[in-house]
């Protein structure tokens, strides 16, 4: 793992990127998008290109973050968002692109995704989509353990994927803090056999399984949707926070540590982030910023009061 | 062709050869069999089909009593209760399992076991254990009862049943309000007063077509008069497809 980003690092200096970038580190791009009608698909391409992402031929996997549906609250990847990574892959040679969810709380995948604008984002959405709620699955065993687990079941469609794309909302958490990359992972976990929650991950430490489930992906990019983004008492009950961002890169710990930072909470902080890189030799500081410079973007995120000493600072 | 024939079409076009049913393609899971042997049952519909669904669920049962999700899933969950309800000849056994996972602190029963409470697994345990109709299991219902009549959200709806700890203000939701109602059939409406507010309001936009059949089925088991809008709302799946046929054969009196 550590070898594929020294891989990337240098391939992004070769590439001659806006700054430079050392040996070691993880290259995370920020790049401004003031709203969901700029061309976002370019800007993906741009990242993609950027982070010299091998997409042609390749099954990718978008995972956005699609939770329940209210018109008031930013609380799924928006499907603007969603439609323009399909065609940023797409236009760079993927050979599939298809679109996987499985929501934790409600069965009725299909129709939230409706109600919140996805079949209208995308053509053919219901034809390119997966309830991962509902996919046929193999049981797993975990390799790296950070949790209880030993074992756990996956959607096929998501274990068969060469690249698994994860697009999550860039969110505060009651519980964990932040929910970005990582934790937009727990989508993937099958309601049809853990149920809906997946509580068996509860129980088995929330942080632990985030941290167990990255490592069983580890061909993964993340683009994550900071444009409009949620604080205060997310993932569900938060507000809009407007931040007018897209953060990618490779090295999902390393993009949600950017993450954190651009929300102004200390990425040391939350646990699962700490948990990975506590077994890691890429630390959250080896981290390259291409595009914008963190502190031209960062605005602080309103908390849950319980969880102020998050803060950065 | 009317809803409920083109449905029953669409069911016994998506049975899989070895006689159970997929979620929506691929292997047949507990979950959609049952759910889709009930429709068909209510439907006096296709006994062939329904031949064949029979011994392919009563495969799945465990040496513990319950029933497994599917094949590639070897441990028993909450899809016991569905089979219960779908095997008409299961015996009073059966019910143990369920039983067993009601967690006594709570008295609410889980989607897995040695986990937390939630509505669903508890209300279709209350069903299934109900369906037995047996003195033993008088109990272990009365207490998921209690769990679902305190474990509602601030509007008097269910949701999926999280902790209101940091999620005061978190709504129910169509078909989880419907499903509780199915469950607590038979509890005084005066403790049921907001929730039967609320499910009017829901009835008007059920969200999806689960939303609207679990409501209905709900209300009619409460005795409460339910129109039957043109649902707006088309089936994803096949338990969408079961879903709406079990509620159709409620609103015509044949209920679960």
């Amino acid at each position: 793992m550590n070898r594929r980003y020294f891989f990337l690092g240098a391939l992004s200096l070769v590439a001659g990127c806006s700054r430079r970038i050392g040996t070691r580190t993880a290259p995370v791009s920020i790049i401004r998008a003031a709203s969901y009608s700029v061309d976002l698909a370019g800007i993906m391409r741009r990242i993609l290109l950027e982070h010299r992402v091998a997409v042609s031929g390749k099954n990718v996997l978008l995972k956005p973050n699609l939770v329940e549906f209210d018109q008031h609250a930013p609380i799924n990847t928006d499907p603007v968002f969603v439609a323009a990574a399909a065609e940023a892959f797409r236009s760079l040679g993927a050979k599939s692109v298809r679109i996987a969810e499985g929501p934790g709380h409600r069965r009725t995948t299909l129709d939230m995704a409706e109600a919140a604008g996805f079949f209208a984002a995308l053509p053919k959405f219901e034809d390119n989509f997966t309830d991962l709620n509902l996919d046929d699955v193999t049981r797993v065993r975990l390799s790296r353990r950070f949790s209880k687990l030993s074992e756990i079941y996956l959607p096929n469609t998501a274990l068969a994927c060469d690249l698994l794309v994860t697009l999550p909302k860039m969110k505060t958490h009651h519980w964990a803090g932040a929910t970005l990359s990582m934790k937009n992972l727990f989508g993937l976990v099958p309601g049809n056999v853990y149920g809906w929650p997946k509580n068996p991950l509860h129980w088995a430490g929330i942080d632990e399984c985030v941290a167990d489930l990255h490592y069983l992906f580890p061909k993964q990019f993340c683009l994550v949707d900071g444009i409009d983004a949620m604080e205060g008492n997310g993932p569900i009950l938060g507000t809009r926070k407007h931040v007018g961002v897209v953060v990618g890169g490779a090295h999902p710990p390393t993009v949600d540590a950017t993450c954190c930072r651009i929300m102004q909470i200390d990425p040391r902080k939350i646990r699962y982030l700490r948990l990975v890189a506590d077994r890691s030799s890429l630390s959250l500081a080896d981290t390259r910023q291409l595009g914008e410079r963190i502190d031209s973007v960062a605005v602080r995120f309103a908390l849950h009061p319980d969880l102020e000493d998050l803060h950065l600072g | 062709m009317a809803e409920g024939d083109e449905l029953q079409r669409q069911l016994l076009a998506s049975q899989n050869p070895d006689g159970g049913w997929p979620f929506v393609k691929g292997s047949s899971w507990t979950e959609p069999t049952a759910l889709a042997l009930l429709a068909l049952r209510l439907h006096d519909c296709s006994p062939g089909a329904g031949r064949a669904a029979v011994p392919w669920l009563e495969r799945r049962r465990n040496a513990d009593g319950g029933w497994r999700p599917n094949d590639a899933v070897s441990i028993s969950t909450w899809v016991t209760n569905l089979a219960i309800l779908a095997l008409p000849q299961v015996g009073e056994s059966a019910g143990d399992w369920s039983a067993a996972q009601i967690y006594a602190k709570t008295g609410g029963s889980c989607w897995f076991p040695g986990t937390a409470s939630w509505v669903t697994p508890t209300a279709t345990t209350i069903l299934a254990l109900s369906r037995l109709n047996s003195r033993q299991f008088a109990a272990p219902i009365e207490q998921c009862r209690r769990f679902l009549l305190s474990w509602r959200c601030h509007d008097g709806g269910w949701n999926h049943g999280g902790s209101s700890f940091r999620s005061e203000n978190a709504v129910s939701y169509p078909e989880t309000t419907g499903l509780a109602l199915l469950a607590l059939a038979g509890t005084s409406s005066e403790q049921l007063v907001t929730a039967f507010r609320l499910s009017d309001g829901f009835l008007k936009n059920p969200g999806s077509l689960e939303g609207l059949s679990w409501l209905q089925m709900g209300l009619v088991a409460q005795g409460r008069n339910v129109a039957d809008p043109q649902p707006t709302f088309r089936p994803r799946n096949i338990r969408d497809i079961s879903l709406r046929l079990l509620a159709l054969a409620a609103l015509e009196g044949r209920t679960l």
